[in-house]
């Protein structure tokens, strides 16, 4: 299994993580971020790897 | 709100307020619309989906209501929401990432050090037209795939472009012919590009996209002409305000000349109290309550970005230069689902100038007289900055 992190210092909730990973990113109600899954399988770190890249704050990272 | 009388985030001496809420009130009404002035309300409205950005209307009432350009406009990144934006967003955001520009960090150096030859140190030098100014496009070409020689056309088509967040309608024939020059120059370059063959860059895995069918042929040339667009201004006077911020403050100063790793959170701290854009207009698509007040649907609502990066309910001593901040988020950037996608890249760039200075220059100095550095129209800008390299 692969660790999710974010940094919640830096998310600035814009979504892109929740848009290419919507069962393990969500933005709430309030427009906050939610990590949903902090494990996901190691068959997805390619998908992961491309959230990481996208994130325009750099505040994913993975184990 | 009898407040809205003697405050106006648009007026030249907005700044005198020093940030935050304006007699108690996070929100005022005036004859401008609303003006949303504290931190944490700043930031909801920008993450609220309910609220369109301005630009479209703005156009509008520069009489751009039809055509080309407003097309353009309406179909943009910054105006749709939902699947689409996010199908734009993405393409964008992989180039322009914290993590994407470690990556091109050797490539702003040599830009930065590539103008810095050309500089005569043995008179101080004015910093914005000839340093801040050239490096943005400069580095939109090499994340284009355009050749480097293109930058000086780029430099003026971003600038031209962008004087639309100048409010001043007599600009809408330069605006437009801006516009008709960035279209034929992007149609210009992407032949270029098909014809020598798609590279690494991002206008090549654009096209690319566009060749898979991940992007219509109309969103590829779109997302091309919002990069080209954004490239330059902003980043240029940015870059600017932050080296006048940072040499000013001679102790701080000091600080990064003897411990670079500190340049991050320097710069940082700089765009906190100078942001470029420091009013970010919406508009309220249907009735919204924010902090207690009913924003009703179709008005104008106006973040202060700079109000709300020196809120004291949000920062210490908001007025103060301070280094040592912890969580230092100022909304320079916006924030939430269109917070700006090249703030990454902006970022690298500006440290590497100010790492730059502060390893060639350590002793540079603004020379007052002759630098002026003001607020209009909701915008920190520079007009001249006089740097004396070797004082």
């Amino acid at each position: 299994m692969i660790q999710v992190m974010v940094d919640f210092d830096r998310c600035d909730a814009n979504g892109t993580c929740a848009a290419l990973m919507p069962d393990v990113f969500q933005i709430k109600a309030d427009g906050q971020l939610e990590l949903l899954n902090a494990e996901i399988d190691d068959s997805r770190e390619g998908e992961l790897e491309e959230v990481i890249l996208c994130c325009p704050v750099g505040a994913i990272a993975h184990s | 709100m009898t407040n809205a009388r003697v405050f106006d985030p648009f007026a030249p001496d907005a700044g005198q307020h020093l940030g935050g809420a304006f007699d108690d009130q996070a929100i005022l009404e005036g004859p401008f619309g609303y003006a949303v002035l504290g931190y944490e309300l700043a930031g909801a409205v920008l993450r609220d989906r309910r609220f369109q950005n301005s630009a479209l209307r703005l156009m509008e009432q520069f009489g751009i209501t039809d055509g080309p350009v407003h097309d353009f406009r309406a179909r943009s990144i910054i105006m749709v929401e939902g699947e689409p934006q996010l199908r734009l967003r993405t393409p964008l955001a992989r180039f322009m990432s914290p993590v994407t520009v470690k990556n091109t960090r050797a490539v702003l150096r040599t830009i930065v050090e590539a103008i810095a030859d050309d500089l005569d140190d043995s008179a101080p030098i004015e910093f914005h037209n000839t340093v801040a100014r050239r490096i943005p496009s400069m580095v939109y070409c090499h994340l284009a795939g355009a050749p480097m020689s293109d930058a000086p056309k780029v430099q003026s088509i971003s600038e031209r472009t962008l004087s639309l967040l100048s409010r001043d309608p007599s600009l809408t024939p330069t605006i437009l012919e801006a516009y008709d020059e960035l279209f034929a120059y992007l149609d210009d370059l992407i032949g270029r590009k098909r014809e020598e063959g798609l590279g690494e860059d991002m206008l090549s895995y654009l096209i690319a996209l566009g060749d898979e069918g991940k992007l219509t042929e109309l969103e590829v040339l779109t997302e091309a002409t919002s990069m080209l667009e954004a490239s330059s201004v902003n980043t240029a006077h940015q870059a600017a305000l932050v080296v006048w911020t940072l040499l000013r403050d001679r102790n701080v100063w000091k600080r990064l000349s003897s411990d670079p790793t500190l340049i991050p959170a320097a710069v940082v701290e700089a765009l906190r109290l100078y942001p470029r854009t420091g009013v970010v207009s919406k508009i309220a698509t249907e009735d919204v309550e924010v902090g207690g007040v009913v924003i009703p649907r179709g008005a104008d609502v106006h973040v202060a970005v700079w109000s709300a990066n020196r809120d004291p309910e949000r920062f210490e001593n908001p007025e103060l230069f301070d280094l040592d901040r912890e969580r230092n988020q100022p909304l320079t950037f916006s924030t939430g689902p269109h917070n700006c996608l090249g703030q990454g890249l902006a970022k690298a760039e500006i440290e590497e100038v100010v790492g730059f200075l502060v390893e060639r220059y350590p002793n540079a100095t603004v020379v007052e007289d002759g630098t002026r550095v003001g607020q209009a129209g909701g915008r920190w800008l520079v007009d001249t900055l006089l740097v004396d390299l070797k004082p």
